[in-house]
């Protein structure tokens, strides 16, 4: 049986009024127009999802994620479709609601309980729980405008932990607080999904999507893009990223490349010379780079990037580091730059060369961006937040007898334990 | 285990068209006929009203040096400048008042200064907890309850000042205090049973304006200008700074007589001061206080209704 069903659902809101439809209706009175400034944030939505599964919401800013989420918990109304609801819901969407900031951390816990639900005789039960989880200390008795935000957040979500919903919508929450507190959050996520409860989590951090959730939802523009198993949904949207990454940067480099004493371009061959765009992981790759000098470049560095598909550089080469050195470049032609095995993480990425002069600090010409794609047999096979493979071999195991003067690497074992 | 406020089972099945403005105002008539389950649901949210009403209280006083004291200097500040007003102006007959000016004026006010604060906060209830509105789910009803009743404490705190200072009244002074003609040591008696009894109807009747003008307030922030302007053409028109029999026909006195809050407080005033049943009439009053009672309960039911069927747009609009 499903536990929460979509069917079609709609949401409209207004720029400008709101959903204040008093407002609206003085202002067609006053001759205006106010269906202007109506939009649809959510267009023809349906999913269904059944006990125990989880799924998480992707998308840029601004397509209709945390609009979703407030009409499964009720807070807003869908304007068109079908929605259900099956069990108690709980929104993680602004952590520490209702606090007050003259209150105490040990008042506002009881407030704050009580606002997400949670009955006095369970908050008083769980009370120390919190206390611990939140990890405020002396704290507990200071009014909580007093205290960081951090320690605001993590007091918030110390109370939220404790309600066990059948249906639990997090929202961008755990974005805020250190690496070991969103250690902990996900692991009490983990901890309710593994007990039966529905995890909805809208978030831009992909890692945490694709270690929490067994499906996805796309959602761009109110559309639903992409929707299914989460390797399906978080690879389409890192293609759509790419490509749009691939059309914005291009026009800010064209005017530099066709600067008029000079210009670079780069090609990708494969073994036989032929150009490509995907190349296997660990192959070997020869990069062809092209130049065009009218006036000679005295002792330039050649300089190539690669850009990852969401931002960072991964990888870069720097002729200078390598011991490259030429009295000038001039005229038109070509160098090859072999590597013998290149393994960055399998994706897609943006290569651009640049000619720099030879303190490697000024930028003479900067070439478009190209394409290129690493490729591994299985396709859907890539981590999300890494560059780099190494080409590791691995042993067998070596068992370690008292005889062989190994030296334990362990402490030794408590006979408790 | 917890019980989040969401009942088990949200089924929405939103239809094409908004419902339209003749519906809306069906609703000052008809009534909603999931009154009873919504009231169901606020007794199940009992434990956040009470929450979130001791938040109120805590954090009025928070950070300040008298803290629950000023609850008693408002209405004794009060009192004392109308007392000295009235003496000066020579406006202090037997006549209108049934009791000495000062425990007359201490008693009324106390109330009235309970439904003005009330209707105060209840209406930026709403708005004022934007953050609570946007982002959990609870019925909305919730926030201008637990708004009018923050000022609950205010009144109990207020009203055990004037029976201190009316028993300590009529033992000093006894002279003056027993030549009113309902005249009775000031101590607490039968009557003040109908106390709990009349502040409940007051309390509907202030719930009753809350849901409305806390409802308006999210649409237009004019309404907190209009209530301020409202509060004040009210209390011109009921017995708390005169008493009820101080003006003998005319319109002024119909207007007295239709307004619902005059039922009120010569209800305290005829079940604490008089000592009579607050239903008893006088021979040339209305019969005012039956009245009250019916409309306190009609505004509650429409403005609970009315309420109810905003709380959806809330979140969107606020």
């Amino acid at each position: 049986m499903e536990r929460v069903l979509l069917e079609h659902v709609w949401k409209q809101y207004d720029r400008r009024y709101g959903s204040n439809r008093f407002r609206k209706l003085f202002a067609s009175l006053m001759g205006r127009h106010p269906e202007r400034n109506e939009f649809w944030a959510l267009q023809d939505i349906s999913f269904q999802l059944e006990e125990g599964e989880s799924l998480g919401i992707i998308g840029p800013n601004g397509s209709g994620k945390t609009t979703l989420l407030r009409l499964l918990s009720g807070i807003s109304r869908i304007n068109r479709g079908h929605l259900l609801v099956r069990g108690t819901v709980s929104a993680l969407i602004a952590l520490g609601a209702g606090f007050h900031p003259e209150l105490s951390g040990r008042e506002n816990i009881y407030l704050n309980g009580s606002i997400l639900g949670l009955k006095h005789r369970m908050i008083r039960k769980f009370f120390d729980d919190i206390v611990e989880f939140a990890d405020i200390g002396e704290y507990i008795d200071s009014p909580v405008k007093r205290y960081s935000s951090g320690m605001f957040v993590r007091l918030g979500f110390a109370v939220a932990a404790q309600v066990r919903p059948d249906i639990l919508l997090v929202d961008e929450v755990l974005a805020v607080g250190d690496a070991r507190f969103q250690a902990r959050c996900h692991e009490r996520i983990a901890q309710l999904r593994e007990s039966g409860t529905i995890i909805i989590l809208v978030s831009h951090d992909l890692w945490a999507v694709r270690q929490s959730c067994q499906q996805g939802l796309y959602i761009d523009h109110g559309h639903i893009h992409t929707q299914g198993d989460i390797a399906t949904v978080l690879a389409a949207y890192n293609k759509q990223i790419q490509q749009e990454a691939l059309l914005r940067l291009p026009k800010v480099n064209e005017s530099e490349n066709s600067s008029d004493y000079c210009s670079c371009d780069l090609d990708f061959l494969d073994e036989e010379g032929q150009p490509v765009t995907e190349i296997p992981l660990g192959a070997p790759a020869t990069l062809r780079l092209y130049y065009r000098c009218d006036e000679p470049i005295p002792s330039p560095t050649l300089v190539v990037n690669f850009m990852a598909h969401n931002g960072p550089c991964a990888s870069i080469l720097r002729s200078r580091k390598a011991g490259w050195q030429v009295e000038k470049l001039e005229g038109e032609g070509h160098l090859d730059v072999q590597i013998p095995n290149l393994r960055l993480n399998p994706g897609q990425y943006a290569v651009s060369v640049q000619i720099k002069d030879t303190s490697d600090r000024i930028t003479l010409v900067k070439s478009r961006f190209r394409e290129l794609f690493i490729k591994t047999p299985h396709l859907d096979w890539c981590y999300e937040n890494c560059y780099y493979i190494p080409d590791a071999r691995w042993s067998e195991p070596v068992p370690h007898h008292s005889e062989t003067n190994h030296k334990t690497h362990f402490p030794p074992s408590s006979p408790g334990s | 285990m917890g019980t989040p406020h969401t009942p088990p089972t949200l089924e929405i099945q939103a239809n094409a068209d908004e419902s339209s403005s003749v519906q809306v105002w069906r609703r000052f008539f008809i009534f909603d006929v999931h009154f009873v389950s919504n009231l169901a649901r606020l007794w199940h949210n009992r434990y956040l009203i009470f929450a979130l009403t001791q938040r109120g209280v805590r954090a009025r006083y928070k950070q300040s040096l008298i803290g629950i004291g000023w609850a008693l200097i408002t209405p004794l500040a009060m009192t004392a400048v109308f007392t000295y007003m009235y003496s000066a102006l020579g406006l202090e007959g037997r006549k209108t008042f049934p009791c000495p000016p000062v425990l007359y004026l201490l008693f009324t006010l106390s109330f009235w200064n309970f439904l003005t604060r009330a209707i105060t906060n209840g209406s930026t209830a709403l708005v004022s907890n934007m953050d609570l509105v946007t982002k959990v789910y609870f019925p909305r009803e919730v926030l201008p309850i637990s708004s009018v009743l923050t000022n609950v404490v205010d009144l109990v705190f207020s009203f055990l000042l004037w029976a201190g200072v009316a028993a300590g009244y009529s033992y000093l002074r006894p002279g003056v205090a027993f030549s009113y003609p309902h005249a009775y040591p000031f101590l607490p008696h039968a009557g003040w049973l109908w106390l709990p009894v009349i502040f409940f109807f007051h309390l509907l009747l202030i719930l009753g304006i809350v849901f409305i003008t806390a409802t308006l307030q999210v649409y237009f922030r004019d309404v907190g200008h209009l209530i301020n302007l409202g509060l004040t053409l009210w209390l011109i028109i009921t017995p708390v700074l005169y008493a009820i029999g101080a003006f003998s026909g005319g319109r002024y006195t119909t207007l007295i007589n239709i307004n619902p809050m005059t039922g009120i407080i010569d209800g305290y005033r005829l079940a604490i001061i008089s000592r009579a049943s607050p239903w008893y009439t006088a021979p040339n009053w209305e019969h005012h206080v039956v009245g009250s009672v019916l409309f306190s309960v009609w505004i509650f039911l429409v403005g609970y209704s009315f309420f109810k069927h905003e709380e959806q747009y809330f979140a969107d609009v606020v």
